[in-house]
Protein backbone atom coordinates (compact mmCIF):
# COMPACT_ATOMS: atom_id res chain seq x y z
CA UNK A 1 0.00 0.00 0.00
CA UNK A 2 1.58 3.24 -1.09
CA UNK A 3 1.50 6.31 1.09
CA UNK A 4 -0.13 9.32 -0.50
CA UNK A 5 0.64 12.55 1.34
CA UNK A 6 -2.17 14.65 -0.07
CA UNK A 7 -4.80 12.03 0.62
CA UNK A 8 -3.39 11.69 4.13
CA UNK A 9 -3.82 15.43 4.66
CA UNK A 10 -7.36 15.18 3.33
CA UNK A 11 -7.93 12.43 5.85
CA UNK A 12 -6.58 14.65 8.61
CA UNK A 13 -9.04 17.38 7.63
CA UNK A 14 -11.74 14.73 7.66
CA UNK A 15 -10.58 13.79 11.15
CA UNK A 16 -10.87 17.40 12.29
CA UNK A 17 -14.42 17.60 10.93
CA UNK A 18 -15.49 14.47 12.76
CA UNK A 19 -13.50 15.68 15.75
CA UNK A 20 -15.58 18.88 15.76
CA UNK A 21 -18.74 16.84 16.25
CA UNK A 22 -17.13 14.80 19.00
CA UNK A 23 -15.76 17.90 20.71
CA UNK A 24 -19.08 19.77 20.68
CA UNK A 25 -20.92 16.78 22.12
CA UNK A 26 -18.11 15.90 24.54
CA UNK A 27 -18.39 19.37 26.11
CA UNK A 28 -21.89 18.57 27.35
CA UNK A 29 -20.73 15.36 29.00
CA UNK A 30 -17.82 17.11 30.62
CA UNK A 31 -19.72 20.17 31.83
CA UNK A 32 -22.43 18.05 33.40
CA UNK A 33 -19.85 15.78 34.95
CA UNK A 34 -18.12 18.86 36.32
CA UNK A 35 -21.14 20.12 38.25
CA UNK A 36 -22.90 16.84 39.06
CA UNK A 37 -20.23 14.11 38.84
CA UNK A 38 -22.61 12.08 36.73
CA UNK A 39 -22.53 10.88 33.15
CA UNK A 40 -25.59 12.07 31.28
CA UNK A 41 -26.09 9.07 29.06
CA UNK A 42 -29.10 10.75 27.45
CA UNK A 43 -26.78 13.39 25.97
CA UNK A 44 -26.51 11.59 22.62
CA UNK A 45 -30.30 11.66 22.35
CA UNK A 46 -30.39 15.37 23.14
CA UNK A 47 -28.06 15.78 20.17
CA UNK A 48 -30.49 13.69 18.09
CA UNK A 49 -33.47 15.84 19.14
CA UNK A 50 -31.49 18.90 18.01
CA UNK A 51 -31.11 17.35 14.56
CA UNK A 52 -34.85 16.59 14.37
CA UNK A 53 -36.01 20.03 15.48
CA UNK A 54 -33.53 21.52 13.01
CA UNK A 55 -34.80 19.41 10.13
CA UNK A 56 -38.44 20.14 10.91
CA UNK A 57 -37.68 23.85 10.96
CA UNK A 58 -35.69 23.68 7.76
CA UNK A 59 -38.47 21.84 5.93
CA UNK A 60 -40.94 24.54 6.95
CA UNK A 61 -38.52 27.20 5.70
CA UNK A 62 -38.32 25.30 2.41
CA UNK A 63 -42.15 25.27 2.32
CA UNK A 64 -42.44 29.01 2.79
CA UNK A 65 -39.71 29.65 0.25
CA UNK A 66 -37.23 31.28 2.59
CA UNK A 67 -34.71 28.53 1.93
CA UNK A 68 -34.68 29.42 -1.75
CA UNK A 69 -34.68 33.18 -1.32
CA UNK A 70 -32.11 33.40 1.48
CA UNK A 71 -30.24 30.24 2.18
CA UNK A 72 -27.98 31.75 4.81
CA UNK A 73 -30.91 33.11 6.81
CA UNK A 74 -32.72 29.76 6.59
CA UNK A 75 -29.65 27.86 7.74
CA UNK A 76 -29.21 30.32 10.60
CA UNK A 77 -32.80 29.90 11.74
CA UNK A 78 -32.40 26.12 11.50
CA UNK A 79 -29.37 26.21 13.75
CA UNK A 80 -31.15 28.43 16.26
CA UNK A 81 -34.21 26.16 16.32
CA UNK A 82 -32.16 22.98 16.70
CA UNK A 83 -30.13 24.57 19.46
CA UNK A 84 -33.20 25.75 21.35
CA UNK A 85 -34.92 22.38 20.88
CA UNK A 86 -31.94 20.50 22.30
CA UNK A 87 -31.51 23.00 25.13
CA UNK A 88 -35.15 22.70 26.22
CA UNK A 89 -34.87 18.91 26.05
CA UNK A 90 -31.71 18.91 28.17
CA UNK A 91 -33.13 21.21 30.83
CA UNK A 92 -36.35 19.19 30.99
CA UNK A 93 -34.47 15.90 31.33
CA UNK A 94 -32.43 17.34 34.19
CA UNK A 95 -35.49 18.70 35.94
CA UNK A 96 -37.57 15.54 35.65
CA UNK A 97 -35.08 12.69 35.71
CA UNK A 98 -31.98 13.87 37.58
CA UNK A 99 -32.88 16.58 40.06
CA UNK A 100 -35.20 14.37 42.14
CA UNK A 101 -32.28 11.93 42.47
CA UNK A 102 -29.72 14.54 43.53
CA UNK A 103 -29.31 12.98 46.97
CA UNK A 104 -29.81 9.39 45.91
CA UNK A 105 -27.06 6.80 45.57
CA UNK A 106 -24.68 7.40 42.67
CA UNK A 107 -26.06 4.59 40.58
CA UNK A 108 -29.61 5.99 40.57
CA UNK A 109 -29.11 9.02 38.28
CA UNK A 110 -26.95 6.91 35.98
CA UNK A 111 -29.76 4.39 35.50
CA UNK A 112 -32.21 7.25 35.15
CA UNK A 113 -29.98 8.67 32.40
CA UNK A 114 -29.96 5.39 30.49
CA UNK A 115 -33.73 5.33 30.86
CA UNK A 116 -34.02 8.86 29.46
CA UNK A 117 -31.80 7.88 26.56
CA UNK A 118 -34.11 5.03 25.60
CA UNK A 119 -37.18 7.17 26.26
CA UNK A 120 -36.08 10.00 23.96
CA UNK A 121 -35.15 7.61 21.17
CA UNK A 122 -38.47 5.81 21.36
CA UNK A 123 -40.37 9.06 21.79
CA UNK A 124 -39.09 10.46 18.50
CA UNK A 125 -39.50 7.10 16.77
CA UNK A 126 -43.08 6.54 17.96
CA UNK A 127 -44.36 10.14 17.78
CA UNK A 128 -46.70 9.54 14.81
CA UNK A 129 -48.01 6.32 16.35
CA UNK A 130 -48.70 8.05 19.64
CA UNK A 131 -50.43 10.90 17.84
CA UNK A 132 -52.60 8.43 15.99
CA UNK A 133 -53.43 6.46 19.12
CA UNK A 134 -54.42 9.56 21.08
CA UNK A 135 -56.40 11.31 18.37
CA UNK A 136 -58.36 8.16 17.48
CA UNK A 137 -59.64 7.63 21.02
CA UNK A 138 -63.36 7.04 20.82
CA UNK A 139 -66.06 6.44 23.39
CA UNK A 140 -68.67 4.25 21.74
CA UNK A 141 -69.39 5.90 18.44
CA UNK A 142 -68.25 9.30 19.71
CA UNK A 143 -64.72 10.14 18.58
CA UNK A 144 -62.85 12.64 20.70
CA UNK A 145 -61.19 14.41 17.78
CA UNK A 146 -62.76 15.10 14.41
CA UNK A 147 -61.10 13.39 11.51
CA UNK A 148 -59.51 16.51 10.06
CA UNK A 149 -57.76 17.30 13.34
CA UNK A 150 -56.59 13.71 13.56
CA UNK A 151 -55.10 13.88 10.06
CA UNK A 152 -53.45 17.21 10.82
CA UNK A 153 -51.88 16.01 14.08
CA UNK A 154 -50.63 12.76 12.60
CA UNK A 155 -49.33 14.61 9.56
CA UNK A 156 -47.43 17.05 11.72
CA UNK A 157 -45.94 14.30 13.86
CA UNK A 158 -44.95 12.31 10.80
CA UNK A 159 -43.17 15.38 9.50
CA UNK A 160 -41.37 15.70 12.82
CA UNK A 161 -40.48 12.17 13.91
CA UNK A 162 -41.11 8.54 13.12
CA UNK A 163 -39.03 5.45 12.61
CA UNK A 164 -38.05 6.16 9.03
CA UNK A 165 -34.84 7.87 8.04
CA UNK A 166 -35.31 11.57 7.30
CA UNK A 167 -33.13 13.61 4.99
CA UNK A 168 -31.80 17.14 5.25
CA UNK A 169 -31.61 19.12 2.03
CA UNK A 170 -28.04 19.31 0.74
CA UNK A 171 -27.30 22.68 2.25
CA UNK A 172 -23.54 22.74 1.92
CA UNK A 173 -23.44 21.30 -1.60
CA UNK A 174 -20.49 19.27 -2.72
CA UNK A 175 -18.30 22.19 -3.74
CA UNK A 176 -14.82 22.78 -2.52
CA UNK A 177 -11.44 24.07 -3.46
CA UNK A 178 -7.96 22.71 -4.06
CA UNK A 179 -4.65 23.56 -2.50
CA UNK A 180 -2.15 21.71 -4.66
CA UNK A 181 -3.37 18.13 -4.69
CA UNK A 182 -5.41 18.56 -1.58
CA UNK A 183 -9.15 18.89 -2.00
CA UNK A 184 -11.08 20.62 0.76
CA UNK A 185 -14.87 20.77 0.68
CA UNK A 186 -16.61 23.91 1.87
CA UNK A 187 -18.79 21.84 4.17
CA UNK A 188 -15.83 20.62 6.20
CA UNK A 189 -14.39 24.10 6.38
CA UNK A 190 -17.70 25.59 7.54
CA UNK A 191 -18.12 22.91 10.22
CA UNK A 192 -14.60 23.41 11.44
CA UNK A 193 -14.90 27.19 11.65
CA UNK A 194 -18.34 27.13 13.28
CA UNK A 195 -17.22 24.61 15.87
CA UNK A 196 -14.09 26.49 16.77
CA UNK A 197 -16.02 29.76 17.11
CA UNK A 198 -18.69 28.11 19.26
CA UNK A 199 -16.06 26.59 21.52
CA UNK A 200 -14.19 29.86 21.83
CA UNK A 201 -17.47 31.46 22.87
CA UNK A 202 -18.00 28.77 25.48
CA UNK A 203 -14.46 29.14 26.75
CA UNK A 204 -14.89 32.86 27.31
CA UNK A 205 -18.30 32.34 28.89
CA UNK A 206 -16.92 29.88 31.43
CA UNK A 207 -13.79 31.93 32.03
CA UNK A 208 -15.20 35.42 32.40
CA UNK A 209 -18.96 35.50 32.88
CA UNK A 210 -20.75 35.53 36.20
CA UNK A 211 -22.45 32.25 35.28
CA UNK A 212 -19.13 30.71 34.27
CA UNK A 213 -17.56 31.56 37.60
CA UNK A 214 -20.60 30.21 39.42
CA UNK A 215 -20.35 27.00 37.38
CA UNK A 216 -16.72 26.53 38.32
CA UNK A 217 -17.54 27.24 41.97
CA UNK A 218 -20.38 24.69 41.94
CA UNK A 219 -18.08 22.15 40.29
CA UNK A 220 -15.55 22.60 43.05
CA UNK A 221 -17.80 22.60 46.11
CA UNK A 222 -21.59 22.92 46.12
CA UNK A 223 -21.95 23.79 49.81
CA UNK A 224 -19.38 26.56 49.69
CA UNK A 225 -20.87 27.82 46.42
CA UNK A 226 -24.30 28.10 48.03
CA UNK A 227 -22.72 30.06 50.90
CA UNK A 228 -21.71 32.63 48.24
CA UNK A 229 -25.38 33.08 47.44
CA UNK A 230 -25.25 30.90 44.32
CA UNK A 231 -28.47 29.06 43.55
CA UNK A 232 -27.06 25.58 42.88
CA UNK A 233 -30.16 24.21 41.13
CA UNK A 234 -30.22 27.17 38.78
CA UNK A 235 -26.54 26.81 37.89
CA UNK A 236 -26.95 23.08 37.24
CA UNK A 237 -29.97 23.77 35.08
CA UNK A 238 -28.06 26.35 33.04
CA UNK A 239 -25.14 23.97 32.68
CA UNK A 240 -27.53 21.49 31.09
CA UNK A 241 -28.92 24.29 28.94
CA UNK A 242 -25.51 25.23 27.56
CA UNK A 243 -24.23 21.67 27.17
CA UNK A 244 -27.43 20.64 25.39
CA UNK A 245 -27.35 23.70 23.16
CA UNK A 246 -23.88 22.70 21.99
CA UNK A 247 -25.18 19.19 21.29
CA UNK A 248 -28.04 20.76 19.33
CA UNK A 249 -25.60 22.71 17.16
CA UNK A 250 -23.68 19.47 16.55
CA UNK A 251 -26.93 17.67 15.73
CA UNK A 252 -27.98 20.17 13.07
CA UNK A 253 -24.45 20.25 11.68
CA UNK A 254 -24.28 16.51 11.45
CA UNK A 255 -27.65 16.41 9.73
CA UNK A 256 -26.49 18.96 7.17
CA UNK A 257 -23.21 17.11 6.67
CA UNK A 258 -24.32 13.47 6.50
CA UNK A 259 -27.87 14.40 5.34
CA UNK A 260 -29.62 11.41 6.91
CA UNK A 261 -31.00 11.45 10.45
CA UNK A 262 -32.72 8.70 12.40
CA UNK A 263 -33.86 8.22 16.00
CA UNK A 264 -30.87 6.04 16.82
CA UNK A 265 -28.34 8.51 15.38
CA UNK A 266 -27.32 9.77 18.83
CA UNK A 267 -25.96 6.53 20.15
CA UNK A 268 -22.62 6.10 18.41
CA UNK A 269 -21.60 9.79 18.31
CA UNK A 270 -22.78 10.04 21.92
CA UNK A 271 -20.63 7.23 23.15
CA UNK A 272 -17.68 8.39 21.08
CA UNK A 273 -18.01 11.90 22.44
CA UNK A 274 -18.06 10.36 25.88
CA UNK A 275 -14.80 8.64 24.92
CA UNK A 276 -13.46 12.01 23.80
CA UNK A 277 -14.47 13.58 27.12
CA UNK A 278 -12.69 10.82 29.04
CA UNK A 279 -9.70 11.11 26.73
CA UNK A 280 -9.37 14.82 27.43
CA UNK A 281 -10.08 14.45 31.13
CA UNK A 282 -13.74 14.40 32.09
CA UNK A 283 -14.95 17.51 33.87
CA UNK A 284 -12.34 19.58 32.05
CA UNK A 285 -13.69 21.88 29.34
CA UNK A 286 -10.54 22.44 27.24
CA UNK A 287 -9.94 18.71 27.73
CA UNK A 288 -13.25 17.86 26.06
CA UNK A 289 -12.35 19.98 23.03
CA UNK A 290 -8.88 18.49 22.82
CA UNK A 291 -10.22 14.97 23.35
CA UNK A 292 -12.78 15.43 20.56
CA UNK A 293 -10.18 16.44 18.01
CA UNK A 294 -7.69 13.84 19.24
CA UNK A 295 -10.29 11.11 18.83
CA UNK A 296 -11.33 12.33 15.39
CA UNK A 297 -7.71 12.35 14.26
CA UNK A 298 -7.00 9.04 15.98
CA UNK A 299 -9.80 7.42 14.01
CA UNK A 300 -8.60 8.60 10.61
CA UNK A 301 -5.02 7.72 11.41
CA UNK A 302 -6.15 4.31 12.62
CA UNK A 303 -7.98 3.55 9.39
CA UNK A 304 -4.85 4.40 7.41
CA UNK A 305 -3.52 1.10 8.65
CA UNK A 306 -6.73 -0.83 9.13
CA UNK A 307 -9.87 -1.26 7.02
CA UNK A 308 -12.32 1.61 7.52
CA UNK A 309 -14.88 -0.59 9.24
CA UNK A 310 -12.46 -0.84 12.15
CA UNK A 311 -12.97 2.85 12.92
CA UNK A 312 -15.23 2.23 15.91
CA UNK A 313 -12.90 -0.42 17.23
CA UNK A 314 -10.08 2.13 17.18
CA UNK A 315 -12.17 4.62 19.19
CA UNK A 316 -13.28 2.20 21.80
CA UNK A 317 -9.84 0.65 22.13
CA UNK A 318 -8.66 4.18 22.90
CA UNK A 319 -11.37 4.43 25.58
CA UNK A 320 -10.35 1.15 27.20
CA UNK A 321 -6.66 1.99 27.08
CA UNK A 322 -7.20 5.38 28.70
CA UNK A 323 -9.39 3.96 31.40
CA UNK A 324 -6.68 1.43 32.21
CA UNK A 325 -3.53 3.53 31.90
CA UNK A 326 -4.57 7.15 32.40
CA UNK A 327 -8.09 7.33 33.82
CA UNK A 328 -7.72 11.06 34.44
CA UNK A 329 -7.29 11.74 30.71
CA UNK A 330 -4.92 14.15 29.03
CA UNK A 331 -5.82 17.29 30.98
CA UNK A 332 -7.73 15.79 33.88
CA UNK A 333 -6.57 15.87 37.42
CA UNK A 334 -6.92 13.36 40.17
CA UNK A 335 -10.55 13.13 41.10
CA UNK A 336 -11.08 14.05 44.70
CA UNK A 337 -12.82 11.40 46.74
CA UNK A 338 -15.45 13.86 47.94
CA UNK A 339 -16.60 14.50 44.40
CA UNK A 340 -17.24 10.83 43.78
CA UNK B 1 -32.35 44.05 70.28
CA UNK B 2 -31.33 40.56 69.11
CA UNK B 3 -30.17 40.28 65.51
CA UNK B 4 -30.10 36.49 65.63
CA UNK B 5 -32.35 34.36 67.80
CA UNK B 6 -32.19 30.60 67.92
CA UNK B 7 -35.06 28.81 69.64
CA UNK B 8 -35.02 25.18 70.68
CA UNK B 9 -33.07 23.98 67.68
CA UNK B 10 -32.86 20.26 66.92
CA UNK B 11 -30.84 18.83 64.05
CA UNK B 12 -29.82 15.40 62.85
CA UNK B 13 -27.16 13.90 60.62
CA UNK B 14 -28.98 10.78 59.49
CA UNK B 15 -29.92 9.08 62.74
CA UNK B 16 -27.45 10.92 64.88
CA UNK B 17 -28.86 13.85 66.79
CA UNK B 18 -26.30 16.63 66.63
CA UNK B 19 -28.37 19.37 68.29
CA UNK B 20 -30.74 18.64 71.16
CA UNK B 21 -32.70 21.85 71.51
CA UNK B 22 -30.32 24.74 71.77
CA UNK B 23 -31.37 28.37 72.22
CA UNK B 24 -29.17 31.39 71.97
CA UNK B 25 -29.21 34.95 70.75
CA UNK B 26 -26.78 37.44 69.33
CA UNK B 27 -27.44 41.17 69.67
CA UNK B 28 -26.72 43.74 67.03
CA UNK B 29 -23.05 44.73 67.12
CA UNK B 30 -21.89 41.94 69.40
CA UNK B 31 -19.22 39.29 69.08
CA UNK B 32 -20.63 36.14 70.61
CA UNK B 33 -18.65 32.93 70.81
CA UNK B 34 -19.75 29.33 70.89
CA UNK B 35 -17.11 27.15 72.49
CA UNK B 36 -17.00 23.43 72.98
CA UNK B 37 -15.10 20.28 72.19
CA UNK B 38 -14.99 18.39 68.91
CA UNK B 39 -18.40 17.02 68.03
CA UNK B 40 -20.27 19.24 70.48
CA UNK B 41 -22.43 20.65 67.69
CA UNK B 42 -20.74 23.99 67.03
CA UNK B 43 -20.34 23.54 63.29
CA UNK B 44 -23.81 22.01 63.06
CA UNK B 45 -25.26 25.15 64.63
CA UNK B 46 -23.60 27.32 62.00
CA UNK B 47 -24.67 24.97 59.20
CA UNK B 48 -28.28 25.28 60.32
CA UNK B 49 -28.12 29.08 60.60
CA UNK B 50 -26.56 29.35 57.13
CA UNK B 51 -29.18 27.08 55.60
CA UNK B 52 -26.86 24.20 54.69
CA UNK B 53 -28.67 21.89 57.09
CA UNK B 54 -32.40 21.85 57.74
CA UNK B 55 -33.34 21.68 61.42
CA UNK B 56 -35.79 18.99 62.46
CA UNK B 57 -37.35 21.34 64.97
CA UNK B 58 -36.90 24.88 66.22
CA UNK B 59 -36.49 28.33 64.76
CA UNK B 60 -33.72 30.54 63.48
CA UNK B 61 -34.79 34.18 63.49
CA UNK B 62 -32.85 36.98 61.88
CA UNK B 63 -34.39 40.36 62.70
CA UNK B 64 -37.45 38.36 63.83
CA UNK B 65 -37.75 36.73 60.42
CA UNK B 66 -37.67 32.93 60.32
CA UNK B 67 -34.77 31.62 58.24
CA UNK B 68 -35.24 27.92 58.88
CA UNK B 69 -37.14 27.31 55.63
CA UNK B 70 -34.65 29.25 53.51
CA UNK B 71 -32.08 27.62 51.27
CA UNK B 72 -28.45 28.51 51.83
CA UNK B 73 -28.27 30.97 48.92
CA UNK B 74 -31.40 32.75 50.14
CA UNK B 75 -29.94 33.10 53.64
CA UNK B 76 -27.02 34.99 52.06
CA UNK B 77 -29.51 37.41 50.52
CA UNK B 78 -30.86 38.06 54.02
CA UNK B 79 -27.44 39.30 55.14
CA UNK B 80 -25.75 36.27 56.68
CA UNK B 81 -22.29 35.27 55.45
CA UNK B 82 -20.11 32.43 56.63
CA UNK B 83 -16.40 31.75 56.86
CA UNK B 84 -16.61 27.96 56.78
CA UNK B 85 -14.54 25.43 58.65
CA UNK B 86 -11.36 24.71 56.73
CA UNK B 87 -11.85 28.11 54.99
CA UNK B 88 -13.51 26.71 51.86
CA UNK B 89 -11.45 28.75 49.43
CA UNK B 90 -12.14 27.78 45.81
CA UNK B 91 -8.76 26.30 45.03
CA UNK B 92 -9.08 26.44 41.24
CA UNK B 93 -10.39 30.00 41.12
CA UNK B 94 -8.15 33.02 41.45
CA UNK B 95 -8.08 35.20 44.55
CA UNK B 96 -9.90 37.88 42.58
CA UNK B 97 -12.60 35.45 41.40
CA UNK B 98 -13.05 34.17 44.93
CA UNK B 99 -13.73 37.73 46.06
CA UNK B 100 -16.10 38.36 43.16
CA UNK B 101 -18.07 35.26 44.09
CA UNK B 102 -18.32 36.55 47.64
CA UNK B 103 -20.35 39.41 46.18
CA UNK B 104 -22.49 37.08 44.04
CA UNK B 105 -25.69 38.14 45.78
CA UNK B 106 -25.03 41.81 44.99
CA UNK B 107 -25.54 43.61 41.72
CA UNK B 108 -23.91 47.00 42.38
CA UNK B 109 -20.86 46.55 40.16
CA UNK B 110 -19.14 49.80 41.01
CA UNK B 111 -19.41 49.31 44.74
CA UNK B 112 -18.22 45.71 44.42
CA UNK B 113 -15.05 46.98 42.76
CA UNK B 114 -14.64 49.57 45.52
CA UNK B 115 -15.06 46.89 48.17
CA UNK B 116 -12.45 44.70 46.50
CA UNK B 117 -10.04 47.66 46.46
CA UNK B 118 -10.80 48.34 50.13
CA UNK B 119 -10.11 44.69 50.98
CA UNK B 120 -6.84 44.84 49.07
CA UNK B 121 -6.00 47.83 51.24
CA UNK B 122 -6.64 45.85 54.42
CA UNK B 123 -4.97 42.66 53.12
CA UNK B 124 -2.13 43.70 50.78
CA UNK B 125 -1.10 40.05 50.54
CA UNK B 126 -4.31 39.27 48.71
CA UNK B 127 -3.65 42.08 46.28
CA UNK B 128 -0.21 40.69 45.50
CA UNK B 129 -1.74 37.30 44.84
CA UNK B 130 -4.91 38.45 43.09
CA UNK B 131 -4.29 36.42 39.92
CA UNK B 132 -3.08 33.31 41.74
CA UNK B 133 -5.49 30.43 42.24
CA UNK B 134 -6.72 29.85 45.78
CA UNK B 135 -5.07 26.47 46.11
CA UNK B 136 -1.60 28.03 45.99
CA UNK B 137 -2.15 30.27 49.03
CA UNK B 138 -0.78 29.48 52.48
CA UNK B 139 -3.15 28.64 55.32
CA UNK B 140 -3.00 32.17 56.71
CA UNK B 141 -3.62 33.72 53.31
CA UNK B 142 -6.54 31.37 52.74
CA UNK B 143 -8.02 32.48 56.04
CA UNK B 144 -7.67 36.11 54.96
CA UNK B 145 -9.28 35.31 51.64
CA UNK B 146 -12.13 33.38 53.18
CA UNK B 147 -12.87 36.21 55.62
CA UNK B 148 -12.54 38.88 52.95
CA UNK B 149 -14.79 36.88 50.63
CA UNK B 150 -17.51 36.64 53.29
CA UNK B 151 -17.29 40.41 53.83
CA UNK B 152 -17.88 40.96 50.12
CA UNK B 153 -21.51 40.00 50.72
CA UNK B 154 -21.75 43.01 53.12
CA UNK B 155 -23.32 40.80 55.78
CA UNK B 156 -25.05 42.09 58.87
CA UNK B 157 -24.17 38.81 60.57
CA UNK B 158 -20.87 37.00 60.01
CA UNK B 159 -20.57 33.36 61.02
CA UNK B 160 -17.01 32.20 61.61
CA UNK B 161 -16.17 28.55 62.01
CA UNK B 162 -12.80 27.86 63.67
CA UNK B 163 -10.82 30.65 62.01
CA UNK B 164 -7.75 29.75 64.11
CA UNK B 165 -7.64 26.12 63.04
CA UNK B 166 -4.27 25.01 61.71
CA UNK B 167 -2.68 28.46 61.91
CA UNK B 168 0.58 29.43 63.58
CA UNK B 169 0.12 31.37 66.88
CA UNK B 170 1.30 34.66 65.36
CA UNK B 171 -1.24 34.32 62.59
CA UNK B 172 -4.02 33.46 65.04
CA UNK B 173 -3.27 36.74 66.77
CA UNK B 174 -3.74 38.69 63.54
CA UNK B 175 -6.92 36.77 62.62
CA UNK B 176 -8.52 37.82 65.88
CA UNK B 177 -7.33 41.38 65.45
CA UNK B 178 -8.98 41.56 62.06
CA UNK B 179 -12.10 40.10 63.63
CA UNK B 180 -12.26 42.94 66.13
CA UNK B 181 -11.73 45.41 63.32
CA UNK B 182 -14.58 43.91 61.28
CA UNK B 183 -16.81 44.11 64.31
CA UNK B 184 -15.88 47.70 64.97
CA UNK B 185 -17.03 48.58 61.46
CA UNK B 186 -20.48 47.31 62.33
CA UNK B 187 -20.66 43.61 61.54
CA UNK B 188 -22.12 41.33 64.18
CA UNK B 189 -20.15 38.11 64.62
CA UNK B 190 -21.02 34.63 65.83
CA UNK B 191 -17.70 32.89 66.39
CA UNK B 192 -17.24 29.16 66.80
CA UNK B 193 -13.91 28.21 68.31
CA UNK B 194 -12.02 25.41 69.96
CA UNK B 195 -9.40 27.93 70.96
CA UNK B 196 -11.51 29.19 73.86
CA UNK B 197 -8.67 31.28 75.19
CA UNK B 198 -8.58 33.54 72.11
CA UNK B 199 -12.31 33.45 71.56
CA UNK B 200 -13.08 34.72 75.03
CA UNK B 201 -10.63 37.58 74.55
CA UNK B 202 -12.50 39.05 71.60
CA UNK B 203 -16.08 38.08 72.43
CA UNK B 204 -18.34 39.94 74.80
CA UNK B 205 -20.45 36.90 75.62
CA UNK B 206 -20.23 33.17 75.10
CA UNK B 207 -22.08 29.88 75.19
CA UNK B 208 -20.60 26.51 76.05
CA UNK B 209 -21.88 23.64 73.96
CA UNK B 210 -21.60 20.03 75.08
CA UNK B 211 -22.91 17.07 73.04
CA UNK B 212 -25.59 19.11 71.38
CA UNK B 213 -26.75 21.09 74.38
CA UNK B 214 -25.87 24.48 75.81
CA UNK B 215 -24.60 23.89 79.30
CA UNK B 216 -23.45 27.38 80.18
CA UNK B 217 -23.87 30.95 79.02
CA UNK B 218 -22.29 34.03 80.47
CA UNK B 219 -20.25 37.12 79.65
CA UNK B 220 -16.77 36.39 78.36
CA UNK B 221 -15.27 37.49 81.69
CA UNK B 222 -17.69 35.30 83.59
CA UNK B 223 -16.81 32.28 81.45
CA UNK B 224 -13.11 32.90 81.89
CA UNK B 225 -13.58 32.82 85.67
CA UNK B 226 -15.76 29.73 85.56
CA UNK B 227 -14.05 26.69 87.01
CA UNK B 228 -15.56 24.20 84.58
CA UNK B 229 -14.56 26.33 81.58
CA UNK B 230 -11.06 26.81 82.98
CA UNK B 231 -10.64 23.08 83.43
CA UNK B 232 -12.24 21.84 80.24
CA UNK B 233 -11.42 24.54 77.70
CA UNK B 234 -8.69 26.80 79.00
CA UNK B 235 -6.35 24.11 80.33
CA UNK B 236 -6.18 25.72 83.78
CA UNK B 237 -6.18 23.21 86.63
Amino acid sequence: MGFDVSSFIEQLINGLTVGSFYALIALGYSMVYGVLTMINFAHGEIFMVGAYVGLYTMNRLVDVGLYDSSKILAVGITFIAGTIGAAITGVTVERLAYRPLRRAARLAPLISAIGMSIFLQEFIRLLPNMGEAITSISIGSFTLFPENIQTAVVGFLQEFGGSRVKTYPGVFGVGGFDIGDIHITYSRLIILIMSVLTMLGLYFLVRYSRLGKAMRAVAEDKDIASLMGIDIDQVISRTFLIGSALAGIAGVMMGMFYLQIRPTMGFVPGIKAFTAAVLGGIGNIPGAMLGGYALGLGEVIGVQFLPAVYKDIVSFSILVLILIFKPTGILGEVLAEKKM
Amino acid sequence: MPLLEIHDLHAYYGNIQALKGISLNVDQGEIVTLIGANGAGKTTTLRVVSGLLKPSQGKVLLNSQDLSEYKAHEVVDQGVAMVPEGRGVFSKLTVFENLELGAYSRSDKVEIQEDIERIFGIFPRLKERRTQVGGTLSGGEQQMLSTARALMARPSLLLMDEPSMGLAPVLIESVFESLLEINKQGTTILLVEQNAHMALQVASRGYVLQTGEIVLSDTADGLRENEMVQKAYLGIE
